[in-house]
């Protein structure tokens, strides 16, 4: 490592661009980046106004779930308390449970990801600001929205993983149940969409020179933590639809009595959960790793390592699912998998924990707060990994499952493992919000209020269970040993809350003395240290190694003068530079989307269609509906402007071209990542079409003479494969300039998939096969529905192709709108035959035999 | 040097992909052999299900030390050309790690069934 920084700092070239700069540069870099004033500010998507609006957010409902956990706590102080009853403490528990982790945990990472990513990566902006902020919107509004239901006695009441049959219709005959899928249904978009602006922008917005070999650990971990939201959330979005269509139309998946089965939500559910709470950890692993070097002045002990069990964890916690179904009743055979892989997860956790305090151990340990809350994250976590590798040993679990002793272990990997890092990273990264660091004598105030609060409050929760109180009573007999226990777990929780409130009263004191500059307090070496404006840096670094304000002293001012990349705007917009993902050399110059009231509108078109979907008001739901598309239409039709400039100047001889089509663009990328994650929930769906094969007790198809004969599906798959080839003159006619020609073959294209899908969803209904009837139907008619979204997506493309064509906004230069449709509809066309092969084939197989 | 994205990534992860697709296999060989009931039945006296997850097991180790031994021609390479861009390194280094995790936890994954049966 020292080597390689002395070999470099020989060979380190001049700065790519000379002094000095022409008048007027700064000036119109200033002016592109200047964000809207007075309540425009509203309209304002760049990732520092984005992401500090979404850290807001996220802590904001951090502090209503908080208030939900504090009157539970005082219901529980005493015994036989009836201060409330247990209606409402079955919906503050689930409330709690849910708003913590749908609402604060992963918004919260993804927003942090959001304001600090593009400055570690030497980014101005993120590549697609305007979904951010779609995002943002929906998740407040919509987030709100489900919280008020707390207000009209509405809340959902089934626990945070809302199993069913408690949860079907017959069970909870309210619409909390339908709120809850519902509204996390439309959070989780909103995670997605968080999920594709962070793995497009870590693998193509990075500095000119940030290879991956050089990438900080915070940007693997966020790619890591990318890939785990397109793999992970699926499950749960497709669980959360059957459960909805389930209560709304009464196909039975998951009703034992029709062929369905309840622990099919588990798995989909903790397919989902277990990633999840990685998806909540990894980031604050990632912001430890970021802290701990510049906190101990040296550089993070085995890269390489922590790389490598960032990837692990990953893909082992994929493995996971089924250790929170050890009491299930599944076959001991299979748990024996769920139980090795819940402990092989455990190493390449360790490692990160060994690569953190060899670190400290090298280092000379700045005393600050962000060191405190480290401390205390050690402590908590660490514990709480250890009552994981405990709960992961299959009779223990049997033995503890569902007392405190899960509450205190869950509270302890989640407090340990994410609130005290995000504390942490709040202290840590607050001067470049404030200009200065927070209190440090208020910090160390809160945080050792917060750490022994939260000790007094969780640690003796582990006896509470283990002398056998369950969890999610809201009241208990005294005299069963656990009445002191409880009194002395609500007096921490009080304490941790005050240590929290002090934070804030923090936050408010400076954001009264914010100072403009941003001043390297801790001396750190990552880039988002560098001076910066609203257009975030001046020029864009040439990055040589791991620490480039370690490596090259001189990079802050030169950066600020101008002398590295685009210092300016070359073309009067927002602009930032794409990189190639591996080695990161310039390719291409994007132009950033700038401030648009279209996603505020989107986002709250989209809550407003979720909600009124749920209380069954289909008029203001469908204007909702409306909203939310005509937004989105008009936000993309701005979007892809074409090679307004001829090819730009950004210095060290390198001259970038200002539009760029096929597979090197952004757009391509997410399109990508969003058909990986289409990709995931089909799986989800199949997943449950076969799981109702291995459980049926009789035959199966259960009624094969309801299955349609031979030549539906054939005649459909033959014209999804028509349509392609229709698709595919549709692109040569773009080549060739011939607009007649591209706007007949899409049109052509276009009802081709549609008759595709109607034919097989007609010989489906035909052959007499009802979706009420029994499981197995409702999951052919769920993948052929899940089709039909897809053809309905498919047709407002083609209509928007046709739009474009029509307004001559479309051709053979200007075409990413076209390739990232066609893209889509591609896979919506083999994504067709799949379903159809899969149904039929399988059917056709199993009757076979 | 070109190398695409994918395949670069496709290496980073392949242990552990490995380690994946022997999971999906004894996944659902556990899950066929308790729902067809054939968990306890024995070929020539050893046990299917163990046999079937042994041999899968040692396709997959066999696998992992292809990839090890992938990724240290692809580091030596580096080293032989002394390029300064040290992806390439990284990348090898980090998929030799993540092969070894994949090894502990393919180990890992089949002692159990062998110790403690093939009870559904
Ligand atoms: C102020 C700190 C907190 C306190 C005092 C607290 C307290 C509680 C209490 C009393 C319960 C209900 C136990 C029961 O009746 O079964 C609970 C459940 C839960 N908490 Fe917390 N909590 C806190 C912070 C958090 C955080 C930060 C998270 C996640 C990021 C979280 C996630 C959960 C979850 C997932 C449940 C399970 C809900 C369910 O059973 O459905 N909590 N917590
Ligand atoms: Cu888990």
């Amino acid at each position: 490592m020292q080597r390689e920084t002395q070999s470099l700092s020989r060979l380190r070239k001049a700065a790519p661009n000379s002094l000095p700069r022409p008048d007027g540069e700064l000036e119109a870099l200033e002016r592109a980046w200047a964000p809207p004033k007075g309540w425009r500010r509203l309209s304002a998507v760049n990732n520092t106004q984005v992401g500090l609006w979404y850290i807001g957010a996220a802590l904001l409902f951090m502090l209503l779930a908080g208030l939900l956990a504090l009157m539970m706590r005082t219901q529980l102080a005493l015994p036989q308390n009836d201060l409330i009853g247990p209606t409402l403490y079955n919906q503050l528990f689930t409330m709690h449970g849910t708003v913590m982790m749908f609402l604060f945990a992963v918004p919260v990472v993804e927003a942090m990801a959001v304001y600090i990513l593009p400055a570690m990566l030497g980014a101005r902006d993120l590549p697609f600001p305007r979904l951010s902020a779609y995002a943002l919107w929906a998740y407040l509004i919509g987030g709100l929205m489900f919280f008020g239901t707390l207000f009209f006695d509405a809340a959902p009441s089934g626990g945070w993983f809302m199993y069913p049959p408690l949860t079907s219709y017959e069970y909870s005959r309210g619409i909390g149940a339908d709120f809850w899928l519902l509204g996390i249904g439309f959070i989780e978009i909103s995670a997605i969409a968080g999920a594709i602006e962070l793995i497009v922008g870590t693998l193509r917005t990075r500095a000119p020179g940030m290879s991956l070999g050089k990438m900080p650990i915070y940007a693997w971990t966020m790619l890591v933590v990318g890939a785990m939201i397109v793999f992970g959330f699926p499950p749960v979005i497709a669980a959360t639809l059957l459960l909805e269509i389930e209560r709304a139309f009464q196909w039975p998946f998951f009703i034992a009595a029709r062929g369905g089965d309840p622990l099919l939500w588990q798995h989909l559910f903790w397919l989902f959960g277990h990633p999840e709470v990685y998806i909540i950890f990894l980031p604050a692993a990632g912001m430890i790793s970021t802290m701990v070097p510049a906190l101990a002045r040296t550089g993070l002990v085995g890269y390489r390592w922590v790389v490598a069990a960032l990837i692990g964890v990953g893909i082992l916690s994929l493995g996971l699912w089924a250790h929170h179904m050890f009491a299930t009743g599944i076959p001991q055979l299979s748990l024996n998998f769920f139980s090795a892989a819940s402990m092989a997860v455990a190493i390449p956790t360790g490692m990160q924990i060994f690569a953190w305090i060899a670190t400290l151990w090298r280092g000379n340990v700045q005393r600050s707060t962000p060191t405190w809350f480290l401390l205390a994250f050690f402590a908590s976590f660490v514990f709480g990994g250890l009552t994981g590798v405990m709960l992961a040993v299959v009779p223990y679990d049997w033995q503890v499952h569902d007392t405190y002793f899960v509450v205190a272990h869950l509270h302890y990997v989640l407090i340990g493992g994410m609130v005290f890092p995000l504390f942490a990273a709040l202290y840590y990264w607050a001067p470049l919000v404030y200009g200065r660091k927070l209190s440090e004598r208020i910090g160390t105030w809160a945080c050792a209020l917060m750490f022994s609060g939260f000790t007094v409050a969780f640690l003796p929760m582990h006896l509470t269970g283990l002398l056998g109180m369950p969890r999610r009573v809201h009241t208990y007999q005294a005299g069963l040993g656990w009445d002191a226990l409880n009194l002395v777990s609500t007096l921490g929780a009080f304490t941790l809350a005050s240590g929290i409130a002090l934070v804030f009263v923090d936050l408010a004191l400076s954001s009264r003395r914010t100072r403009p500059e941003r001043p390297n307090v801790w001396h750190a070496g990552s880039l988002e240290w560098l001076p910066q404006g609203a257009y975030g840096v001046r020029s864009i670094p040439r990055v040589e190694g791991q620490y480039p304000l370690w490596d090259n002293p001189a990079l802050a001012p030169e950066v600020q003068s101008g002398q590295h990349y685009l210092p300016g705007t070359a073309t009067g917009a927002r602009e930032t530079i794409v990189t190639s993902p591996i080695d990161a050399s310039p390719q291409y110059l994007l132009l950033v989307a700038g401030p648009s009231w279209l996603p505020l509108l989107a986002g709250a078109g989209t809550a407003a269609f979720f909600l009124f979907l749920t209380v069954k008001l289909m008029l203001p739901a469908a204007l909702g509906g409306v909203i939310a598309l005509v937004a989105c239409w008009l936000w993309l039709w701005q979007t892809d402007r074409g090679p307004v400039h001829a090819p730009v100047d950004i210095g060290g001889g390198i001259t970038l071209p200002v539009y760029a089509s096929g597979s090197v663009g952004h757009s391509w990328w997410a399109m990508v990542v969003l058909l990986l994650v289409s990709g995931t929930i089909l799986s989800a769906l199949v997943f449950a079409f076969y799981y109702y094969w291995t459980i049926a007790p009789g035959p199966w198809p259960p009624a094969p003479d309801t299955l349609p004969a031979w030549p539906w599906p054939a005649a459909a798959a033959l014209l999804c494969a028509g349509s392609a080839r229709l698709l595919r003159r549709a692109r040569q006619a773009l080549d060739r300039h011939a607009h007649r020609g591209l706007r007949a073959h899409l049109g052509i294209a276009a009802l081709t998939s549609l008759s595709a899908w109607m034919i097989a969803i007609h010989g489906q209904w035909q052959a007499g096969s009802l979706a009420t009837a029994h499981a197995f139907d409702a999951s052919v008619y769920a993948l052929l529905s899940y089709q039909g979204l897809f053809v309905a997506v498919v047709l407002i493309m083609a209509a928007y192709l046709l739009a474009r064509s029509l307004a001559g906004v479309l051709d053979g230069i200007r075409r990413v709108s076209f390739e990232v449709c066609r893209l889509f509809w591609l896979y919506t066309l083999w994504q067709g035959v799949f379903v159809l092969a899969v149904i039929y084939g399988s059917a056709a197989l199993a009757g076979a035999t | 040097m070109s190398v695409s994205i994918g395949s670069r990534l496709l290496l980073l992860t392949g242990g552990l992909l490995i380690w994946a697709g022997l999971f999906l296999f004894s996944y659902i060989l556990a899950a066929l052999a308790c729902a067809r009931g054939f968990a306890d039945s024995a070929w020539l006296g050893v046990g299917v299900v163990p046999l079937g997850l042994v041999l899968a097991a040692v396709a997959a180790m066999a696998g992992l030390l292809r990839l090890i031994r992938h990724a240290r021609r692809l580091g030596a390479r580096v080293q032989h050309a002394r390029r300064l861009d040290d992806t390439a390194g990284v990348s090898a280094d980090v998929a030799r790690m993540v092969c070894l995790l994949a090894a502990i936890a393919i180990a890992w994954h089949v002692l159990p069934v062998l110790i403690s049966g093939t009870h559904c």
